[in-house]
C-alpha cells in the first residue's frame, strides 16, 4: 500500500478509527490491531511474503530471548549470528543474488542469464531487516533488553508507518511505546496531520513534478545540452530529498495518529557544509545504523590514518549497495566514500563564507547522485560527460511545462527549504506564527490548494526509498 | 477526541465541496476524448473528430468492441449499398477496444447528436458484458456516472476518482497550468480497422474444442447482468426518442460454438438480431485470433452484412 493512494487513505480512516474506539482499552488491545493492520498492509502488497516476513521476525524474538538467557559468550554469540544470518540470507537471496552472479559470470567470461533467477525483491527488505539486526545486536551488546512480549516485538517489527521506507528504528526508542497504553492527545495528532500534510505536498507537488524534469534528462540525455543535464541533475537532487523526506514526514505523522513518536530522519541535509555534516543530516537512522553496526565495529577511527579511511570506502561501499544492487549504487557509495575519507584525512577547512561551502557541498552532493538515478554506468557516464563536455543549451527541458506551473514549483520548492531552514535555526518559530489561527489555516488550505492543482496523480509514482 | 474529529471535519468540508464541484464540472468534450487514458489506437480522438463534423453526418452506427472495431468493414458495406441507391448513406463503425455497455450507449448518444442517424447496430455477443466499460469515466459526464449507481455498478468509485481526475485537469488547464492538447487528427469516414494476419489453424481447433467442452449455461437473471440490462434499455429509450431502429449483430468466437447469444430473446424485443452464416465464422483462414476476424474474415462478413442491409 503507498501513501499517495486512495486505499491507504480508506485503510488509515478505519485502523485510525478502530484503534481509538474499539481497541482503546489497553495496549494489548492496541498493539494486537496495529499488528493486524501490519499484515494488512504488508499482504496488500504480497501475502507470500508476509509469510517469509513474520518468520524472520519470529526468529529474531527468539534469538534475542536466548542471547539474554546465556551467559557464556560462545551462546550468546551463535544465537547472535542465527539471527544475523536469517536476515542476511533472506536480503542478500532476495536483493543481490542476481547482482553478484552477474558481476561473477561477467568476470568469468560465462553467460550470466543461465544462472540469474526471475526474483520478486521484498517490499522494504532493506529495512525491516536492517531494523531487525539492530534490535538482536543491541541486546548481544546489553544495551538494549529482550523483548518478552512476543506481540510487543511482532508490533515493533511490522509498525506499517515506518515498516517499509523507516526511519530504521532503534529498539530502545520505540518497543518502550508499544508497552505503554497509548492516549490520544489532541496535540500530538494535530501536529501529525500537520506533518502528513507537508509530507504529502512535498510528494505529490515538488517531488513528482521535479521527477518529470529529472526524467527526461536522464531518460535520453543525447537530446540535451549541458545547461538542461545540469538542471536535470539539480532537479532529481530537490527530488530525492522531497520524495524520500515527504515520506518520513507522512511515516511520522501517521505514527503520531496512533500515539507514537518516530526519530527524526533528516536535518536540512543541503545546507551542509561539507560532506561529512551532509551524512549526518542526510537519512539519519540508517548513517547511524552504519556507524554503530559496521564502522565502530571494523575498528572507526581508533586505528590508523590508512585504517579509518579504508574503514570508511568500505562503509559507504556498503551503504551504496544497501540502496540497490548496481554498480551505480556502488559508484554512488564509493563516490562519497572517498571525499568523506579525504575529508577527514585531510580536515580541509576552507576560510569561506557559509554560503559558498554550502554551496559547494550542495554541487558536489548533486554530481555524485548521478550515479544514483542513471540507470547504468554508461548512462552515467554519458550524463557527466554531456555536462562537461558538450554545448551550452538552456531550457529546452521545460518544453512543453506551462509557465506558471514552472513558476509556482520552483518557488514552493524555496519557500519549503527556507520554512525548514528556518524552523531548524527557531524551533519554536512556527509555534508562535502558528499560534494565530489565520495563518495557521490558510497555510493549511494554501498546501492543500497546490496539492489539488499541482500534484501529480496520473499512474501515482512510487516512493523512490520503496524500491530499496 | 471529538474537538479532533470536529475540527478535521470542519477543515475539511470547503475541500469536500469543491471537489464536488470538480466533479460535477461539464468539461469541454474535445478534452475528455484527448483524455482518455489508454486509448484504443487513438480511437477516441478520432471518433470526436467525426462526431463533431456535421458536415459529414452519419446514418448507419456499429457500436461494439474490438470484434466490431475489426470484424465490420463499414467502407466496404457503405460502397455496397449506395451502389444502386440515389440516397447515399454514411457508415461508420464506432467499435472501441474491451466491453461495456455504458461505453454503447454514450458514443449512440454522442453521435446521435449531430447526426440524423436512421439505424444502430449493437453488437452482441455469446454472453452479455457485465461491467462497466474502462473508458466510461472520461466521457460521461458526472450525472450519467452516478446514474450507474442503482445498476449496481462495481467500478463507481474508480469511475468518480477518474472522473474528478480529469475535470481537476481540465481546470488546470484552464488556469493555464496545463497546456491543452487539440485534437490533430485529421477526419477519417471509417473506422473499421483491418488487421491481415492468419491464426495458425492448429490452435483455432484446440480452442474449438475447449469451447465445446465448456460449461455454458448462463442465468440470466443473475444480478451482474443488470448493469449492461440498465445500459442496453437505456440505448432502446434513445432510439425510441430519436426515430432510430436498433438492431443487434451476433459477433461469436471463432467456431460460433453457441450457436446464439446467451439474451436472444430479449434483444428480439427491442430490435432485429442479426446471425451471420456459420461458413464465415467456421472457416480458418477468417481469424487473426480466436475472438477477432482478419481482413478476409471482416470482407466475407461485411459482405453478407450488406446484402442484410440491402433487404
Amino acid at each position: 500500500m503507498i501513501f499517495n493512494t486512495i486505499e491507504f487513505v480508506i485503510f488509515l480512516l478505519v485502523v485510525f478509527a478502530l484503534y481509538w474506539s474499539f481497541f482503546n482499552k489497553s495496549n494489548t488491545r492496541q498493539n494486537i490491531l496495529l499488528l493486524f493492520a501490519g499484515y494488512f498492509f504488508y499482504a496488500w502488497w504480497s501475502w507470500k511474503f508476509l509469510f517469509m516476513f513474520i518468520g524472520t521476525s519470529l526468529i529474531d524474538f527468539y534469538a534475542a530471548q536466548k542471547i539474554e538467557k546465556h551467559e557464556e559468550p560462545g551462546k550468546r554469540k551463535f544465537f547472535l549470528i542465527l539471527s544475523i544470518t536469517g536476515n542476511l540470507s533472506v536480503l542478500l537471496f532476495f536483493k543481490y543474488y542476481n547482482f553478484f552472479v552477474t558481476e561473477f559470470a561477467n568476470l568469468i567470461g560465462s553467460n550470466p542469464d543461465n544462472l540469474t533467477l526471475q526474483i520478486i525483491l521484498p517490499l522494504g527488505i532493506s529495512f525491516y531487516t536492517f531494523q531487525a539486526m539492530a534490535y538482536t545486536i543491541d541486546v548481544y551488546r546489553k544495551t538494549a533488553p529482550a523483548e518478552k512480549n512476543l506481540l510487543t516485538y511482532l508490533c515493533y517489527s511490522s509498525f506499517f508507518p515506518q515498516m517499509l521506507s523507516g526511519p530504521i528504528e532503534r529498539a530502545n526508542h520505540l518497543m518502550p511505546q508499544f508497552n505503554r497504553r497509548r492516549e490520544f492527545k489532541y496535540t500530538q495528532a494535530a501536529k501529525g496531520l500537520e506533518l502528513m500534510l507537508f509530507g504529502f505536498f512535498k510528494k505529490v507537488v515538488l517531488a513528482d513534478n521535479l521527477a518529470v524534469i529529472a526524467d527526461r534528462g536522464f531518460a535520453s540525455p543525447e537530446n540535451y545540452g549541458s545547461g538542461d543535464l545540469i538542471i536535470a541533475t539539480l532537479c532529481f537532487t530537490f527530488q530525492i530529498y522531497c520524495d524520500f523526506s515527504g515520506y518520513t514526514d507522512i511515516a511520522r505523522g501517521v505514527a503520531r495518529l496512533f500515539g507514537f513518536e518516530l526519530i527524526k530522519n533528516f536535518n536540512n541535509p543541503y545546507f551542509a557544509q561539507n560532506i561529512n555534516e551532509f551524512w549526518r543530516r542526510r537519512h539519519i537512522s540508517l548513517s547511524t545504523w552504519f556507524r554503530d553496526y559496521l564502522y565502530i565495529p571494523l575498528g572507526g577511527n581508533k586505528k590508523s590514518k590508512l585504517r579509518t579511511s579504508i574503514n570508511i570506502i568500505f562503509v559507504f561501499a556498503i551503504s551504496g549497495l544497501w540502496h540497490g544492487a548496481s554498480r551505480t549504487f556502488l559508484a554512488w557509495g564509493l563516490y562519497h566514500g572517498i571525499l568523506s575519507a579525504l575529508n577527514r584525512l585531510f580536515n580541509f577547512k576552507f576560510d569561506l563564507p557559509k554560503p559558498v561551502k554550502i554551496t559547494f557541498t550542495f554541487l558536489i552532493v548533486a554530481l555524485g547522485l548521478i550515479f544514483f538515478r542513471a540507470v547504468n554506468m554508461e548512462n552515467a557516464y554519458e550524463v557527466m560527460g554531456k555536462i562537461f563536455h558538450s554545448e551550452f543549451s538552456l531550457l529546452k527541458i521545460f518544453l512543453g511545462i506551462s509557465r506558471l506551473k514552472l513558476f509556482l514549483l520552483f518557488t514552493a520548492l524555496a519557500v519549503v527549504f527556507i520554512l525548514e531552514r528556518i524552523n531548524e535555526i527557531n524551533p519554536g518559530y512556527f509555534q508562535n506564527l502558528f499560534a494565530k489561527k489565520l495563518i495557521k489555516y490558510s497555510a493549511y488550505y494554501y498546501a492543500v490548494i497546490l496539492i489539488l492543482l499541482l500534484g501529480v496523480y496520473d499512474n501515482t509514482p512510487n516512493f523512490i526509498y520503496f524500491q530499496f | 477526541m471529538k474537538q479532533f474529529i470536529k475540527k478535521i471535519l470542519l477543515f475539511s468540508l470547503p475541500i469536500i465541496v469543491g471537489l464536488t464541484i470538480i466533479f460535477f464540472t461539464n468539461t469541454d468534450r474535445e478534452f475528455c476524448y484527448n483524455y482518455i487514458k489508454g486509448d484504443c489506437d487513438t480511437r477516441g480522438k478520432l471518433f470526436y473528430k467525426r462526431i463533431e463534423t456535421k458536415s459529414v453526418g452519419v446514418d448507419y452506427l456499429f457500436v461494439g468492441s474490438s470484434k466490431t472495431m475489426n470484424g465490420i468493414n463499414d467502407g466496404l458495406i457503405e460502397d455496397s449499398l449506395n451502389k444502386y441507391s440515389k440516397n447515399k448513406l454514411r457508415l461508420y463503425n464506432a467499435g472501441y477496444c474491451r466491453f461495456g455497455r455504458n461505453l454503447d450507449f454514450l458514443l449512440c448518444k454522442e453521435f446521435s447528436k449531430n447526426n440524423n442517424l436512421k439505424k444502430i447496430f449493437v453488437e452482441v455477443r455469446a454472453d452479455e458484458s457485465t461491467t462497466s466499460h474502462p473508458m466510461f469515466a472520461f466521457l460521461a459526464n458526472s450525472r450519467e456516472i452516478l446514474q450507474g449507481i442503482p445498476a449496481l455498478n462495481g467500478k463507481i468509485t474508480s469511475e468518480i476518482y477518474n472522473h474528478s481526475l480529469m475535470n481537476l485537469n481540465y481546470l488546470r488547464c484552464e488556469l493555464n497550468l496545463e497546456k491543452k492538447e487539440k485534437n490533430k487528427y485529421k477526419l477519417e469516414l471509417h473506422g473499421y480497422n483491418n488487421i491481415d494476419r492468419v491464426m495458425e489453424k492448429e490452435l483455432l481447433e484446440e480452442f474449438y474444442k475447449e469451447e465445446l467442452n465448456k460449461n455454458k449455461t448462463i442465468d440470466k437473471d443473475a444480478l451482474e447482468y443488470r448493469y449492461s440490462r440498465f445500459y442496453l434499455s437505456r440505448i432502446k429509450k434513445l432510439c425510441d426518442k430519436k426515430n432510430i431502429e436498433l438492431n443487434f449483430i451476433f459477433m461469436p468466437s471463432f467456431g460460433n460454438t453457441t450457436k446464439l447469444p446467451a439474451f436472444k430473446e430479449e434483444y428480439e424485443q427491442w430490435g432485429k438480431v442479426i446471425v451471420g452464416p456459420d461458413s464465415i465464422f467456421n472457416n480458418k483462414s477468417y481469424w487473426k485470433d480466436v475472438a477477432h476476424f482478419n481482413t478476409a474474415g471482416a470482407t466475407a462478413f461485411s459482405n453478407f452484412l450488406a446484402k442484410e442491409l440491402a433487404r
